[in-house]
């Protein structure tokens, strides 16, 4: 299970990160879009990408939209989490290709509920906790 | 913060299982001192002692707003993902074979809270079965809790931090509308449920009988015999092919030797004896 971490916070990677603990799972991370493009094809797409709105460079629905576009990889799972909270930007990032969108701040318990939704309740990632 | 004595605490225990059958048990003092004094700055009583003075004397406002108080939970939408997985994958399935005659589907929410649940079920009805959509489907929510709790669930209105729990975001803007700071749920999905005050301890006869029955986490507060009571109860309003679905802690353990345990798309149900 391939996860991409985006946002131009070293401290809301870590806390993201943290949520992962004892999961089954490669974490990578990236600091704006860009970057997590490069992330993405360099590691031979992923299966998971949570990723800021706001960021330098490259925006996350710039980001989100690229990778629909074409990205030439299985599309991930994507979990937008952000402090944008209006209505016209949920539906933005949706129809973008998002399939989840969380407000921030958030609690671990919340986004791993999430994760089981859109992901299923046997993933193999809930089932296997790393040796 | 003002705590209350032992004395005041055996009157609110003896009211709490005079009229809603719930066993406080021990060690809850430092909670039950901390939702009275809620109570206390709402109705502008100016201590837990005058509260519970007025709670014996019978003043129905204040026996009213400490019920509620008491026995309001924590809830969420899509509260645990293993019982609605069930009811998407299984059991919606399952009744809509069975009923596909009459085309009608009855639900009942036994302690619905602020709503979250009843409109969770209507949702993934909306969402995930259109084939309901010229079925008569109700979904009956009730609460011990009569004011703030159903106010609230009736109005259909939440907070950013409420939507934000357990309620998957192309849902939100699908069935919600952003209001200010907070999102109100569309007429549709709010008249897909009716609301009602229902005492667990006293089910009136004529609330029918239900195709899938939840009641999540409300067994706990009760003593073995009132538990046993309800049940009872319950399962007469249980049709005869229908669902009865419990907290993920609550086991029945022979407290009603009719209803059978199954396991159901990953979640714990519990059916009349050869139901399945």
């Amino acid at each position: 299970m391939k996860v991409l971490i985006v946002d131009d916070s070293r401290f809301v990677r870590k806390v993201i990160r943290k949520c992962f603990d004892g999961l089954d799972v490669n974490l990578r991370e990236a600091a704006d879009g860009k970057d997590a493009l490069e992330n993405f094809r360099s590691m031979g797409g992923c299966d998971l990408i949570l990723t800021d709105w706001n960021m330098p460079v490259m925006d996350g629905l710039e980001f989100v939209q690229e990778l629909a576009r074409d990205s030439g990889f299985p599309a991930p799972k994507i979990v937008m989490i952000t402090t944008e909270n209006e209505q016209f930007k949920i539906v933005q990032a949706i129809e973008a290709g998002c399939d989840d969108y969380m407000m921030k701040p958030f609690q671990p318990d919340e986004l791993l509920n999430r994760l089981r939704n859109i992901l299923g309740p046997d993933h193999e990632m809930f089932s296997k906790a790393r040796a | 913060m003002p705590s209350i004595t032992t004395g005041e605490l055996n009157l609110l225990k003896d009211f709490l299982y005079r009229t809603a059958g719930i066993d406080l048990g021990e060690g809850k003092e430092y909670l039950v001192s901390a939702r009275l004094n809620e109570v206390c700055r709402t109705l502008q009583i100016s201590s837990i002692s005058n509260l519970i003075g007025q709670l014996h004397r019978g003043k129905k406002a204040v026996s009213v707003a400490v019920l509620e108080a008491m026995t309001t939970n924590e809830t969420s939408f899509f509260r645990d993902a293993g019982p609605f997985g069930a009811i998407t994958t299984d059991i919606l399935p399952d009744l809509i074979e069975k009923n596909r005659s009459k085309k009608q589907l009855n639900i009942w929410c036994a302690a619905c809270s602020t709503g979250q649940e009843p409109y969770s079920l209507a949702m993934t009805i909306r969402d995930r079965f259109p084939e309901l959509n010229n079925w008569r489907v109700k979904i009956l929510a009730t609460d011990i809790a009569e004011g703030k709790v159903l106010e609230k669930a009736r109005a259909g209105t939440y907070t950013q931090l409420e939507v934000s729990r357990g309620l998957p975001a192309p849902l939100l803007i699908k069935y919600f509308k952003q209001k200010g700071r907070d999102w109100e749920i569309s007429q549709d999905i709010r008249d897909m449920v009716t609301f009602k005050k229902v005492n667990l301890l006293e089910i009136p006869a004529f609330l029918g009988t239900f195709d899938l029955l939840l009641c999540r986490n409300v067994l706990i507060y009760f003593d073995n015999p009132t538990k046993q009571r309800i049940l009872g109860s319950l399962q007469k309003h249980l049709c005869p092919q229908g669902y009865l679905i419990l907290g993920g802690s609550e086991l029945l353990l022979g407290l009603n030797q009719k209803l059978q345990r199954y396991s159901v798309g990953g979640a714990t149900c519990y059916r009349h004896e050869g139901a399945a």
